[in-house]
């Protein structure tokens, strides 16, 4: 589904040139949950918008559905966008919009006919569970609520990936916890393939199957999400375990097993 | 009786005159907005790091905008005088003050355009690109009616500059409520006239910025101010 190969970012800013990232390489599966996690500045937003080409890479390329994102006209790079769900931490919803209008702007901008953007906001209000809230503004909304016209809005275009931008990191835990569920949800019933950066351990043990670790712009670890918070090999995942206070657990258990029980310690956390 | 009669003609003076204020400051905002208001955007979305940067033309217009906000109203309603006969055919009178009026208040307009635009959550922008939508689409569905409470309010404080400017209009015999005011009101001694001008330009400002008011809170959705 998608495809990273030696991605580099640099970013030229009057004090000199800074690397952003360097040298990632990754691939995501069709239907699979891929996390990237990190410390705050170690790259994670440039990275997730090089996936889309919010952000330009400066070397190496990025492959969505094997296309070279490189090789696109804006008009065709426009036509992958719509493909491509990304939703965000502060949501970015179109403030003097309702809910329904927020949900049907993606349906606009790709020229979606009325009755059937109309048919399709109104199924998508219904997976996220907000139909009562249709014709309410973004301000009458609390953040989870925020956060599930983000889902809405972002799967309208029905996209096959879907990126997440830290998008429970400014939410409290219980909503935090709704949000995952929902986002799990969609990976099952929808087959959408989620690419999800946080700098928040629990999310990722929730809801990944892989996990890279992100470090001063580069992937130093990488692998089944299990065996990353298990078996941490670099320093860098082993300090962002300890720092979220997630201690690797001593004896060995089943995948399932280990999978929740760490997830309560996290909860706790 | 005849300072009665007199006084009726003058009534009938002021009538008029208030209607040519209202003319001149209406056909010149609609001006001004036809051409600051595209104005305004472009000097928002071709700024740095914006959804379409180029820095040269943004310097230009900001230049231009800046050259036309730093002339007097005064001297631009002279300057001007040639490139108005040449456009309107005349450079006197209430048709030739409205196409000064109109010039003055353009870079005004930009900049109440750019400064509304600008208040625009980036992440909003940002949110439109990841769904694929173009620079038009992101001005025409994001820009201008995310800002358009506070464009509202904008233009109500255009029109309320432009009643100020009018006044001035009769230095070239524009007509209006400023110039009865001064060549009746004031230099013919008429305290009653100055005064009865200087209230109808008072009750026009108070319905101009309560309707701009009342407009912009429709507008803003129940939203909090500031955001």
């Amino acid at each position: 589904m998608v495809e990273v190969k030696n991605l580099g970012k640099e970013f030229v800013t009057p004090n000199g040139k800074i690397t952003a990232l360097q040298n990632i390489s990754f691939a995501v599966a069709k239907g699979e949950v891929f996390g990237i996690m990190g410390a705050s500045g170690a790259g994670k937003s440039t990275l997730v918008r090089c996936l889309n080409y919010l952000e330009r890479p400066t070397t190496g390329q990025v492959r969505i559905a094997g296309q070279n994102l490189a090789e696109l006209s804006p008009r065709q790079l426009a036509l992958v966008r719509q493909q491509i769900g990304m939703i965000f931490q502060h949501f970015n919803l179109l403030k003097l919009r309702t809910v329904a209008q927020n949900i049907a702007f993606p349906l606009e901008i790709a020229g979606v006919p009325k009755e059937e953007t109309q048919q399709r906001v109104d199924e998508l209000l219904d997976i996220v569970g907000l139909t009562d809230k249709a014709q309410a503004y973004p301000h009458q909304l609390s953040g989870g609520q925020k956060q599930r016209v983000g889902i809405a809005r972002a799967l309208a275009c029905r996209p096959r990936l879907l990126l997440s931008d830290e998008a429970t990191s400014a939410l409290d835990p219980e909503t935090t916890q709704s949000i995952l569920t929902l986002l799990k949800k969609i990976n099952r019933n929808l087959g959408v393939t989620i690419i999800l950066i946080t700098h928040e351990l629990p999310v990722i043990r929730q809801v990944c199957d892989r996990v890279g670790v992100l470090e001063q712009g580069r992937l130093v670890e990488m692998g089944s999400v299990t065996d990353v918070f298990n078996q941490p090999h670099a320093a860098a995942t082993r300090r962002l375990i300890t720092t979220s206070g997630l201690v690797p657990p001593t004896t060995a258990r089943t995948k399932s097993a280990v999978t929740r029980s760490t997830l309560a310690a996290g909860e706790v956390v | 009786m005849s300072s009665l009669l007199a006084d009726k003609a003058l009534q009938k003076l002021i009538f008029t005159a208030t209607g040519q204020t209202l003319y001149m400051v209406g056909l010149s905002l609609a001006i001004a907005l036809a051409v600051g208001v595209p104005l305004g955007v472009l000097l928002v979305v071709t700024a740095p790091g914006h959804i379409l940067p180029r820095l040269k033309l943004n310097a230009v217009l900001s230049s231009i905008v800046n050259t036309g906000r730093s002339i007097p109203f005064v001297i631009l309603l002279f300057l001007l005088m040639p490139v108005t006969k040449l456009l309107v055919g005349v450079s006197i009178g209430t048709r030739g003050a409205i196409f000064p009026l109109a010039v003055a208040a353009i870079p005004f307009v930009a900049r109440v355009v750019e400064s509304s635009l600008q208040e625009v959550d980036p992440g909003v922008i940002e949110a439109a690109q990841s769904m694929g939508a173009s620079p038009m689409q992101i001005i025409a569905k994001v820009l201008l009616p995310e800002s358009w409470p506070a464009l509202l309010l904008g233009f109500t404080l255009t029109a309320i500059n432009l009643v100020g400017y009018s006044a001035m209009a009769g230095a070239i015999g524009g007509g209006g409520l400023g110039d009865i005011a001064i060549r009746y009101g004031y230099q013919r001694f008429r305290n009653d006239v100055l005064l009865e001008t200087v209230v109808i330009l008072i009750i026009l400002v108070q319905i101009t910025q309560s309707l701009g008011n009342c407009l912009a809170l429709k507008a803003s959705k129940g939203q909090r101010r500031p955001d």
